[in-house]
């Protein structure tokens, strides 16, 4: 019997070893609601950036240090540029995220792509969604509070709602 | 020296796939070829011959074609470029056609020239009314990276292009100091785009990802609208006029949005200048004082501008207004999606953007589609606009659906 837990953690592997071995993941529209579900009950962070992105690139070392202090958060990282992806692949190990959840955008990024993850979302980069415990998902518009994410993560597991 | 890029015969359809009556029908599902119904961004241009001329990045290509039944059908696809995987098809990045003097045609795009994600603007110039394009060229001399050109012509057929220049930014970087965002530059030509001259920074504190407005005064000279970053956080829209090649007036502030943001938003302005001098701005914001996509007017050149009026329903993402000021007359056109639906709708003033008709929608695609560009052809006021399912489409600003 192939429990939920099973498939998670399959599917967590298959996106490794898609980075390890120096691919990106494909995301596409329609693809949103099978993210969510993947959280399954665990706090989700999903990390919207770009090669072209100039505040994107600023803060992926800050990402990448931020995964090394919080091994348990669970962060996907999604290139919406669509650029080739050496060169997304380069910038991601520069910023120590190499070995991250890395995936890339392979249809156009447009409303339709937009309004499937965040209804409200007009398209800024970088954006980060953040998925409750409760499957309610919460829009971080450009540059993260490193801070108020460690303390998202500890409310989460806590089991606390947050104030907003 | 020229390069004939022309394609080979008269008979090369535009579109892979087949005319449908008089409808060109575009391509669904997952798009690769360097023809229009794969096109990230098509835009437009009516060259004084009445001829309908397109410029669009698809497939890794920067492409031309012209029309002479009002983008029913066009002639044979010329491939200005090919750039493969880092041509710049970004959500406000758009290659561009325009005429300067008769039968001169003049195109400008970007595209990422290095490992470190450089861009350059490059120009191809066209003397034979395009039936051949020069091999382009990078429109700045400057070894930097530039994105975002918006070209412009003046009365005079005088060729000018506003760009997002990062020179400021890569000099900071070198003295190990941190400078956001991009800067304003500009420069002009003489020989439709072969060379350029006067190339200045105008401002140096801009939005480095969202499109610059362009549209003339009534004296002939460029107003330029585009996101200004403000004390290195405040990212808010500002407009400026050149009273000459060589001098820009100080930036005005279009409104008080109080975007505080360290994000690309990829969502630039519109600017439309009337007759009689009047500013039509639009924009997009996400500010603590306002969000979302709102218009305003100044009649006094920039030192004040109205109260912003929202534009479309907030609830569908209303987003890149276009706005046209033609003779009397100003419109808005926009885009906006229900979460099904793309729909195109347009408004109407009379009396220089003072009062405004109700809005009307003319178009709707389920599909990937460009964003709604206003065009005059002869007085009247058209729709661009292209989509991946129901093709590319020149819409009568006036229809009713």
């Amino acid at each position: 019997m192939i429990s939920r837990y099973m498939v998670v953690a399959c599917c967590a592997l298959v996106a490794a070893a898609n980075a390890a071995a120096g691919a990106l993941a494909p995301y596409r529209q329609g693809d949103w609601k099978a993210v969510v579900a993947s959280a399954a009950g665990r706090p989700l962070i999903v990390h919207f950036w770009g090669v072209t992105c100039g505040p994107c690139l600023v803060e992926l070392p800050k990402w990448g240090r931020f995964m090394r202090e919080r091994p348990e958060a669970r962060v996907v990282f999604i290139e919406m540029d669509g650029t080739p992806e050496k060169a997304a692949l380069r910038i991601l190990a520069d910023a120590g995220l190499g070995q991250a959840d890395n995936r890339a955008l392979i249809s156009p990024f447009d409303e339709f792509t937009r309004h499937e993850i965040d209804p409200g979302w007009p398209g800024e980069m970088p954006s980060t969604m953040l998925v409750g415990t409760d499957g309610k998902v919460r829009r971080i518009s450009g540059t993260a509070d490193f801070a108020a994410l460690r303390a998202w993560i500890a409310a989460q597991r806590a089991g606390v709602r947050p104030s907003r | 020296m020229s390069l004939a890029i022309a394609a080979a015969g008269g008979g090369v359809p535009v579109f892979a796939q087949q005319q449908h009556g008089n409808h060109v029908v575009g391509k669904p599902g997952p798009c690769a070829e360097a023809t229009l119904d794969c096109a990230n961004a098509a835009t437009p241009f009516f060259t004084r011959n009445g001829r309908l001329w397109l410029a669009w990045s698809a497939g890794g290509a920067v492409s031309v074609a012209s029309s002479g039944d009002m983008g029913r059908s066009f002639g044979p696809r010329i491939e200005i470029a090919r750039h493969e995987g880092v041509l710049d098809t970004g959500s406000d990045a758009r290659p561009q056609i325009v005429e300067t003097r008769d039968g001169r045609l003049v195109v400008a795009y970007a595209f990422f020239r290095d490992r470190q994600w450089n861009a350059q603007v490059n120009v191809s110039t066209s003397s034979d009314a395009g039936m051949t394009f020069s091999v382009p060229r990078s429109l700045s001399r400057e070894s930097g990276s530039q994105r975002f050109a918006t070209l412009g012509v003046d009365p005079e057929g005088r060729l000018f292009a506003f760009w997002i220049d990062k020179r400021l930014v890569a000099a900071a970087t070198k003295a190990g100091r941190k400078r956001p965002g991009g800067a304003i530059a500009v420069a002009w030509s003489d020989d439709d785009g072969r060379s350029f001259k006067e190339e200045r920074i105008v401002h140096e504190d801009s939005c480095e990802c969202c499109r610059i407005a362009v549209a003339l005064t009534p004296a002939g000279m460029p107003g330029f609208m585009y996101r200004a970053i403000f004390d290195g956080r405040v990212r808010d829209h500002v407009v400026q006029v050149m009273d000459s090649m060589e001098r820009a007036l100080p930036a005005r502030r279009v409104a008080d949005d109080n975007w505080v943001t360290d994000s690309c938003p990829h969502h630039g302005p519109a600017l439309s200048i009337a007759h009689t001098g009047t500013l039509h701005a639009a924009w997009f914001t996400q500010g603590t004082h306002r969000t979302g996509s709102y218009y305003a007017r100044s009649v006094d050149g920039g030192l004040s501008f109205s109260e912003p009026l929202p534009v479309g329903n907030a609830e569908n993402m209303p987003g890149r207004t276009s706005l046209l000021a033609e003779g009397g007359t100003v419109w808005m056109a926009w885009k906006e999606f229900d979460g099904r639906r793309a729909t195109v709708w347009a408004r109407r003033s009379g009396d220089d953007g003072h009062t405004w008709s109700p809005a009307t929608e003319l178009a709707m695609t389920t599909g990937y589609s460009d964003h709604p560009l206003l065009i005059s052809r002869e007085g009247r006021a058209w729709v661009s606009w292209f989509t991946r399912n129901d093709g590319y489409r020149l819409l009568a600003a006036g229809d009713r659906k």
